[in-house]
């Protein structure tokens, strides 16, 4: 018995540490991570080296749930609030309508293409109709790319919120494809009932289940530290499993559930997300993992073609359709539009999903698990590894955050507002070639050599130096520029040619460069980009008066325009100021 | 477009020190009078007017200023390399040592940004940056500055 207890601790160990090993392999290659971990399960599996047989499909479903709640929470933890005032409208219509759509779109294609019955049909489409929360988190933050705020928060969004509804969808087309011979007006109607109530359920319960959360987190005083974050997760987890049994959405509810705790004033916050972040992780390589062992590539057999070919058509035609008409009226650019509908990656959850028919008693369940098994394939192969390659294609990164190597927010009594940040001098920077340091940037701590020294007794700042100083969070721009490279990530196509005050006139610049601007002459250009991008501007956004651009370089917190920048003949690649309805269809027919 | 059609020989000039931004327009100006017979006064007043709109200095130790004038013929380029770098309130606020400036006719407005778009491309190379901040003869500064392949100006 005490055999069996390490053969399965060996193999489950075993598995999940080369999974993490691994992870160095694939930064280095740039592959896909979670495809590693798939890959490692594979091996693993029936049909791979060690030929572990592993046919429990109900196991395989439970600790995917479980662990899909734990990411779900955890990506609603981490999604700051601001993020949703950025995006939230296009990224919900994505995640509701969207999800629809490509369950449509894609339900009309397996029912050409593999010649099953509509229903079916529609529940495969239902099966792989939501993007991956786990696979668009981490391949938009690998490669070192750093894309547009508004389309990130956007796919972040609509990957975290579309879970539930796929889930929804497809467990209700599991019901219907099971017990076939209800009528349609009925099965609509329940559709609807079922779809009221899980929603609006999961909404609720996960509202209810984060305040409750943040309460029990603040009330719990004298607990050791390191209890606060697991106490937190699994309380996430009660309320994903008591939504369930509720009637709800415990996956929505999780999601809502974290995103209400992770935006409030919580304590210990950073212990709190820096431990989900591990979990996040280890749901990810189980999750993966198990469904991996759960494959068997030799039964995939006939189903390559068609499971290509449906692929092809979710990658090429739903996705991208379902995007373009759910993002229709928000006044994204066509890049923009283009990038949304290729970063559709599917992932660990359409897998999971996929499941469902074998255990809804589905005739012929394993069908969908094998067929989706390579959808997933292709989808993380072509579309992951392309991410970075497309969001540079279609001009939609802005500068990285420059040099810094730390950021460390601390839970400071009273004013919380200081940072501790830390820098590595580069060697190209001013402050290494022997400048003085201004007054307002001292570091507080230099550490050279592995010795910690004081600005008293380490002489003048060498490169590679790592220093140490307290910041508000809009001193850290200007701190950026002291100790990091000159210039270096200053692309003046992304930011601009030259900075302008956001508090100079429409009319004083036309005067200038002689636009002939007629209109809001009296309009300051910090005013007229705050209006053009509804209060919430981002950096990087754009907006065209005649022949020039002007961009936005910084905001502060309250997300006011604080920094302008003029780009010199924008060109075609101009995204202009977001015009009304008409005016965007009609564009949109031009372009 | 390039540097040649609008950078003189005679418009290029290395200067020890300039003690303000002020100081430096006027020397702009003075070079102006000079190599294009235009008012010293004159564009000193419309560099210092343009840069109420926002600092030229476009970071690196460049500064790029420029302004439209009355009763030019076309686009004027002025060059001056600082030997000790003067405060230009840049956007990375490191003092500047490389003044390229532009002077364009008042009905100029798309030869105008044309030009600095040239100039604040070609100026953007840091290897001709490191060139330029190696010599100081004019001759050898113009040479450097119009070797430039020539950039699209599309």
């Amino acid at each position: 018995m005490f055999d069996a207890i390490n053969i399965a601790v060996l193999i489950g160990a075993g598995l999940v540490a080369v999974s993490g090993i691994t992870s160095l392999v694939s930064q280095r290659l740039g592959a896909p991570l979670l495809l590693v971990f798939l890959g490692i399960g594979l091996l693993a599996g029936e049909d791979g080296l060690l030929g572990i047989r592993f046919d429990g499909a109900g196991a395989a479903y439970f600790i995917g749930s479980v662990a899909l709640a734990i990411i779900l929470f955890d990506s609603g933890f981490a999604t700051p609030i601001r993020s949703y005032r950025v995006a939230a409208p296009a990224a919900l219509t994505l995640a509701t309508l969207g999800v629809i759509l490509t369950t449509v779109f894609m339900g009309v294609c397996a029912h050409y293409l593999l010649g099953l019955p509509w229903i079916e049909s529609m529940m495969l489409g239902a099966i792989v109709a939501s993007t991956d929360a786990a696979a668009v988190f981490f391949l938009m933050r690998v490669g070192g790319i750093t894309i547009r705020e508004r389309v990130k928060s956007t796919l972040e969004i609509e990957s975290g919120a579309n879970d539930p509804m796929a889930i929804f969808l497809t467990a209700t087309l599991v019901e219907f494809a099971a017990a076939s011979g209800e009528s349609g007006a009925e099965m609509g109607v329940q559709l609807l009932v079922d779809f009221v109530l899980q929603i609006g359920l999961g909404i609720v319960l996960g509202i209810v289940g984060g305040f409750l959360i943040t309460r029990l987190m603040n009330r719990l005083e004298d607990v050791d530290p390191a209890l606060y974050p697991i106490t937190a997760l699994a309380a996430g987890l009660v309320v994903f499993a008591a939504a369930g049994l509720l009637g709800g959405s415990g996956f929505l509810a999780a999601y809502v559930a974290g995103l209400v705790a992770g935006n409030s004033r919580i304590r210990f916050a950073h212990r709190i997300r820096r431990f989900q972040v591990g979990m996040s992780w280890l749901a990810q390589i189980g999750m993966f993992l198990t469904l991996g062992l759960l494959a068997t590539p030799s039964t995939f057999e006939g189903l390559t073609l068609p499971a290509l070919a449906l692929a092809a058509g979710l990658i090429f035609v739903a996705r991208p359709l379902a995007v373009w008409i759910c993002l229709l009226p928000f006044g994204f650019t066509s890049r923009e539009v283009a990038f949304v509908g290729w970063v559709g990656l599917r992932g660990a959850v359409s897998i999971l999903l996929s499941i469902l028919p074998t255990l809804g008693g589905v005739p012929g369940g394993g069908l969908y698990f094998n067929i989706v098994f390579m959808m997933v394939l292709s989808s993380l192969l072509i579309q992951g590894w392309t991410i970075s390659f497309a969001a540079r294609a279609l001009r939609l990164l802005v500068p990285p955050e420059p040099g810094r190597v730390d950021r460390v927010e601390l839970d400071l009594p009273g004013k919380t507002e200081l940072e501790l940040v830390g820098y590595r001098i580069h060697p190209e920077s001013s402050i290494a070639a022997g400048e003085r340091v201004p007054r307002w940037a001292r570091p507080l701590l230099i550490i050279r050599g592995g010795k910690a020294l004081s600005i008293h007794n380490a002489g003048p700042l060498e490169a590679g130096d790592r220093v140490y100083l307290f910041g508000t969070p809009d001193q850290l721009p200007l701190l950026d520029r002291v100790y990091t490279r000159p210039g270096g990530a200053d692309d003046p196509d992304v930011i601009g040619h030259f900075p302008l005050n956001p508090d100079t006139t429409v009319g004083q610049l036309s005067d200038e460069y002689a636009l002939n601007a007629s209109g809001e002459r009296d309009r300051t250009l910090g005013d007229l980009l705050q209006k053009a991008f509804h209060d919430q501007p981002v950096v990087g956004d754009r907006l065209t008066l005649g022949p020039i651009a002007l961009v936005v370089r910084a905001v502060d917190e309250g997300r006011h325009v604080t920094e302008v920048g003029m780009i010199l003949q924008p060109g075609r690649n101009s995204i202009g100021r977001p015009p009304g309805f008409k005016e965007r269809l009609r564009n949109w027919f031009e372009r | 477009m390039d540097i040649a059609t609008i950078l003189r020989t005679e418009a290029v000039k290395t200067v020890s020190a300039i003690s303000s931004k002020k100081r430096l327009f006027h020397e702009l100006g003075d070079l102006a009078a000079q190599v294009y017979g235009l008012k010293s006064a004159e564009v000193a007043t419309a560099l210092q007017e343009r840069e109420s709109l926002g600092p030229t200095g476009v970071g690196g130790g460049i500064a790029l200023p420029h302004a439209r004038l009355d009763g030019l013929p076309q686009v004027h380029g002025l060059f001056i390399r600082v030997e000790k770098p003067l405060d230009f309130e840049s956007v990375d606020r490191q003092p500047v040592d490389l003044v390229f400036a532009l002077l364009a006719p008042q009905d100029a407005g798309v030869e105008h940004l044309k030009a600095l778009a040239v100039v604040s491309r070609t100026m953007r190379d840091p290897a001709l940056c490191a060139k330029l901040r190696a010599n100081s003869d004019p001759q050898t500064l113009h040479t450097l500055l119009t070797a430039q392949p020539r950039v699209q100006a599309a």
